[in-house]
């Protein structure tokens, strides 16, 4: 049976039930209004926004669910900066619509697609200077001199390995 | 013709100074305008990053993003801290991203940075491999090892770790975790764990392999809380029945449980204050769990998916069903 979703801008978007419980939020809201037509608003999703996280779950439909009540999912997950071809390919937008989806994906508990922008931010910033990733993310350097001189004597150990 | 011949034209000493001072004052001017354009770029920079998109994103998902990076290279820590007033606040804020500090050759000199690691990393264990080459080491053989309270890593690592000369008597926390820290090895067949006497807390997540080994040790110590995530429960009965009279909080959540129809021996366990047991697979295979002689009661007995386990429910304090599956709880 299709769900009906309405996004922020309102616009509809008519997707499988499989699909749409790729999100943990809708998922519970399912569960809990039941069989029902009635659409699912989406305050805090745009149209353009949602089109690419559905196309994210409509591709990992038959994934496996994270189980995600680990007591330390730091502890058991392997945190590597990995990212699979599709998914590669699939994240390739510009930064505004990166945030937005890792953002969308936070808002609708999809951690699968949560990682999967987390890691393309990480492997982004990995490999670059303090200047460089304020370059790239149009990040200010707000340090005072004192604090600068602090971080540069904590750092400067390191930059002898 | 040049010069001209006419004296009348001959430019005058005064008319270049007035053309020098024209010149001057539209230099001043164009330089004037420049630090307009360069202070109208900054407020363009400011207003940009003000509105730039990675602002949107909440402190723990940036904190996410620091841990992705620090356990692929734990250098990144002091870049990252390097960026901002608000990176940095987020770094502080993130213990595990403290928690890694490989040194593969410790040569002293860190004291310092090793300080704020520890005071950083919260309640994280701190995880440093120790080498022959540190001087401390040196000096005092095997010392160093009584200092360590707590060991995170994969297998391998911990391995390492245990397998340096000296003794680990303080080593109180053991959490063998999926991380691969350590490269790449066998699998550690057989573990012993007399030389760990005063172990209280063994966490095992996702090591089944490591779990089974864990059962070969002759001597155990007397554990307080086990903390278990596995595919195939069975080896925990044998941890649970070495250290029944001691161990207070026991957590096991499992995928797949081989020996169908299997029943653990029933066992006294006179401090277990916390029980939760959790079967993560849908399959209704799990194995059926005793638990008896709970002197104090159970302050919090959870069941999650279908686990069975016969358990004195008047003793339990505080009591969490899984509503899912509905279990029927059965008592001794």
């Amino acid at each position: 049976m299709p769900v009906l979703l309405v996004t922020s801008d309102n616009e509809q978007f008519r997707v499988e039930k499989v699909v749409a419980q790729r999100s943990v939020l809708i998922k519970n809201m399912l569960e809990d209004v039941g069989e029902s037509d009635q659409p699912i608003p989406l305050p805090n999703v745009t149209a353009p926004v949602l089109k690419k996280v559905l196309e994210y779950c409509d591709h990992h439909q038959t994934d496996p669910l994270p189980t995600g009540d680990e007591p330390s999912a730091d502890e058991s997950r392997k945190r590597t900066t990995d990212i699979s071809e599709w998914d590669q390919k699939f994240i390739t937008v510009d930064q505004e619509m990166l945030f937005e989806i890792i953002l969308a994906a936070n808002y609708l508990d999809i951690k699968p697609l949560l990682d999967v922008g987390c890691k393309t931010v990480a492997n982004m910033i990995k490999g670059k200077s303090p200047e460089e990733i304020r370059k790239l993310f149009n990040i200010v350097n707000d340090f005072t001199p004192e604090e600068e001189a602090q971080i540069k004597k904590e750092n400067e150990w390191a930059e002898d390995r | 013709m040049w010069p001209p011949v006419d004296p009348e034209a001959l430019p005058s000493k005064t008319a270049i100074e007035e053309i020098k001072k024209e010149i001057k004052s539209i230099e001043s001017e164009i330089a004037a305008a420049e630090r307009v354009i360069s202070s109208l770029k900054r407020s363009i920079l400011e207003r940009q990053a003000y509105i730039a998109p990675i602002r949107t994103l909440p402190h723990e998902i940036i904190s996410d993003i620091f841990l992705d990076l620090c356990h692929e290279d734990w250098r990144m820590l002091l870049v990252l801290q390097g960026v901002c007033r608000t990176w940095r606040m987020i770094q502080f804020d993130t213990p595990l991203a403290w928690s890694f500090i490989l040194h593969d050759e410790y040569e002293g000199g860190c004291t310092d940075l090793v300080c704020d690691y520890l005071d950083r990393s919260g309640n994280a264990a701190l995880q440093a491999a120790i080498t022959a080459s540190d001087p401390q080491v040196h000096s005092k053989p095997g010392e160093a090892n009584e200092r360590i309270q707590c060991i995170r890593g994969d297998q391998m690592f911990i391995n390492q770790i245990l397998s340096l000369p000296g003794n680990f008597t303080n080593l109180e926390r053991l959490i063998l975790t999926s991380f691969r820290i350590s490269g790449q090895g066998d699998v550690v067949p057989e573990w012993d764990m007399a030389i760990l006497p005063n172990l209280k807390n063994l966490h095992v997540y996702s090591q089944d392999q490591c779990l089974n080994a864990i059962t070969t040790s002759v001597e155990f110590p007397p554990l307080i809380e086990l903390v278990v995530i596995c595919n195939d429960p069975t080896p925990v009965h044998a941890i649970l029945s070495r250290c029944s009279h001691s161990i207070q909080y026991i957590d096991v959540r499992y995928n797949d449980y081989l020996n169908e129809g299997s029943q653990s021996a029933p066992q006294t366990f006179p401090e277990l204050r916390f029980l939760r047991l959790e079967n993560k697979a849908e399959r209704r295979d799990g194995p059926l769990w005793h638990f008896e002689g709970m002197n104090l009661g159970l302050y919090l007995y959870l069941q999650k998916g279908h686990t069975e386990a016969v358990v004195d429910i008047g003793k339990v304090i505080c009591l969490g069903i899984d509503r899912k599956h509905n279990l029927s709880i059965r008592t001794p």
